[in-house]
């Protein structure tokens, strides 16, 4: 049962209330701006790595399956580490933009591969449907597969979202005051000295913040997907 | 028209050098590396970082007149950044002076000295012994336990150098006093977490004796501290593994190693005696 008292101590106090929402903020500014980077970024690749072979095309190409391979094959704590500690490593630069830009890194590779998988799925038919009337290449992938493919990714993105903004909790580890970093001094020997009760709370923030995400993702799937028999 | 242009350009070249030169000499702030989770030393309240440490940078940069800036993190990043200096001028995070620091960064003149500290739950037995009036513990004791400490900080160091120090391996070349004895040591992220796991993955803590004095107190587990001492050898009396606490500068940066020299003479050993007790409640 003290667990239960312990839990309505910490919500009922306004100083343990503050510093989570402080915390909240942190996480919610974090990932919002890093997962915008992220699609913007995803995109491009995917666009780059979908495009039909050309000498010109080579060189982007490469970079792209370069940063898709050593972004998804390394964790994401070292990579915030290392932008932290080696590639920003300036003079009183925000940590917050080396956070966002850490993580919008790492969330466009992921975005790229479904956006990319979202291209693919959709039946090369309508691609040869689109050239045999005359449209270029451009035109047929932007106002053909892509509207298409849109909706097959949505699904895929929204995971990707949800994902992003759990990580984002280790941005503790390089000092910043996110909801993670709040639930630890809450849990600190000078305010409630246990780490158990303060991530329950902590844990309960994040629980919130996805599935308000993903009743959104899904309102606007629904959307979508309005004209659809299935 | 050309005259213009050229003059234009002219100075805004003139402007971005200097705009440039003016940012570099931007040395209004000191910005200290720490990791505010070593009660009393550093500590958050709310979202402020407060502490015995932060007391003492402040007076730093009062005498300095500029302005003091914290900057969090993990505790084993400090010694790096401090040492590269484009991030961080000093560190203050009750840093003991050990020789491999020495190497990378300055210390200031030591301000503390401590003494490790090891936490026993109810429940864990572990012999203690008595001499002079003071109850403590002997590495040999700990043997067959489940260790906790806090990675990178000296207790780390110690226990890890006594589990794992062999005759053969040239970095020790002496057998730890844990050796082979079946101890494990379990290596968590800061104090408060190695508190937790006491009971589920960890028998005993080993942390600096404030610290460990502060954890007892607050939490909600009945838990004991006793100091920590090696085994004299034959005769000898059983000696404390005790260090010093001092704050780290960038090797070069003299002004500042001596202001904060300065403050901690002009503090004096009471004076921060009196701080430390403040911080731990123990004043009110």
């Amino acid at each position: 049962m003290t667990f239960f008292a312990e839990i309505w101590e910490l919500l009922s106090s306004a100083k343990y209330m503050s510093m989570l929402f402080t915390g909240l903020g942190t996480t919610l500014v974090v990932s919002l701006f890093s997962a915008i980077l992220g699609l913007f970024l995803g995109t491009l690749v995917a666009l780059v790595a979908i495009c039909p072979d050309s000498p010109l095309m080579k060189l982007p190409k490469i970079i792209c399956k370069v940063y898709v391979t050593v972004i998804r094959g390394t964790p994401m704590a070292l990579q915030l580490f290392i932008m932290m500690y080696a590639i920003f490593a300036i003079r009183g630069f925000p940590q917050e933009i080396t956070a966002i830009i850490a993580f919008g890194i790492n969330s466009g590779a992921y975005v790229s591969e479904s956006i990319r998988g979202g291209i693919l799925s959709v039946d090369i038919g309508q691609t040869e449907a689109g050239r045999a009337l005359g449209l270029p290449y451009g035109v047929t992938l932007m106002k053909i597969v892509i509207p298409q493919a849109v909706k097959n990714v949505i699904p895929a993105i929204g995971n990707e979202l949800i994902a992003l903004i759990k990580e984002t909790s280790i941005v503790s580890m390089i000092g910043m005051y996110d909801l993670t970093q709040a639930a630890k001094v809450i849990g600190a020997g000078n305010n409630m000295a246990s780490y158990i009760v303060p991530m329950s709370v902590a844990a309960c923030f994040y629980l919130a913040i996805v599935y308000t995400l993903s009743f959104g993702i899904k309102g606007i799937e629904k959307r979508l997907r309005a004209g659809d028999r299935r | 028209m050309k005259k213009i242009v050229s003059l234009i350009l002219a100075l805004t070249m003139v402007l971005g050098v200097a705009f440039a030169l003016s940012s570099c000499a931007d040395t209004e702030e000191i910005i200290v590396r720490t990791n505010a989770y070593f009660p009393p030393f550093e500590y958050y309240d709310g979202t402020e970082i407060v502490g015995v440490d932060v007391d003492i940078m402040e007076l730093v940069g009062k005498k300095l007149g500029k302005k003091i800036t914290w900057k969090d993190g993990d505790f084993g990043t400090i010694i790096d950044n401090v040492a590269d200096g484009t991030m961080a001028d000093c560190g203050a995070a009750g840093i003991t002076i050990t020789e491999a620091r020495k190497e990378k960064v300055a210390f200031s003149n030591p301000y503390y000295t401590s003494i490790q500290y090891v936490i026993v739950p109810d429940g864990v037995s572990v012999a203690t012994k008595t001499a002079g009036g003071v109850e403590y513990i002997v590495w040999e004791a700990l043997a067959g336990k489940k260790i906790a400490t806090q990675i990178d900080t000296t207790g780390w160091i110690y226990t890890d150098g006594e589990i794992n120090a062999t005759e053969e391996d040239e970095d020790y070349g002496y057998n730890g006093v844990l050796y082979g004895t079946g101890t494990s040591h379990v290596e968590m992220p800061d104090a408060q977490a190695a508190v937790d796991a006491l009971g589920v993955t960890a028998d005993v803590i080993i942390i600096d004796e404030l610290p460990s004095k502060y954890l007892v107190e607050n939490s909600s587990k009945s838990l004991k501290c006793y100091p920590l001492y090696y085994s004299g050898s034959d005769g000898e009396a059983d000696a404390p593994v005790e260090e010093q606490y001092a704050i780290c500068v960038t090797k070069g940066n003299d002004e500042l190693l001596t202001a904060i020299n300065e403050v901690l003479a002009e503090l004096g050993e009471a004076k921060i005696q009196e701080m430390v007790m403040n911080h731990m409640g123990l004043n009110k």
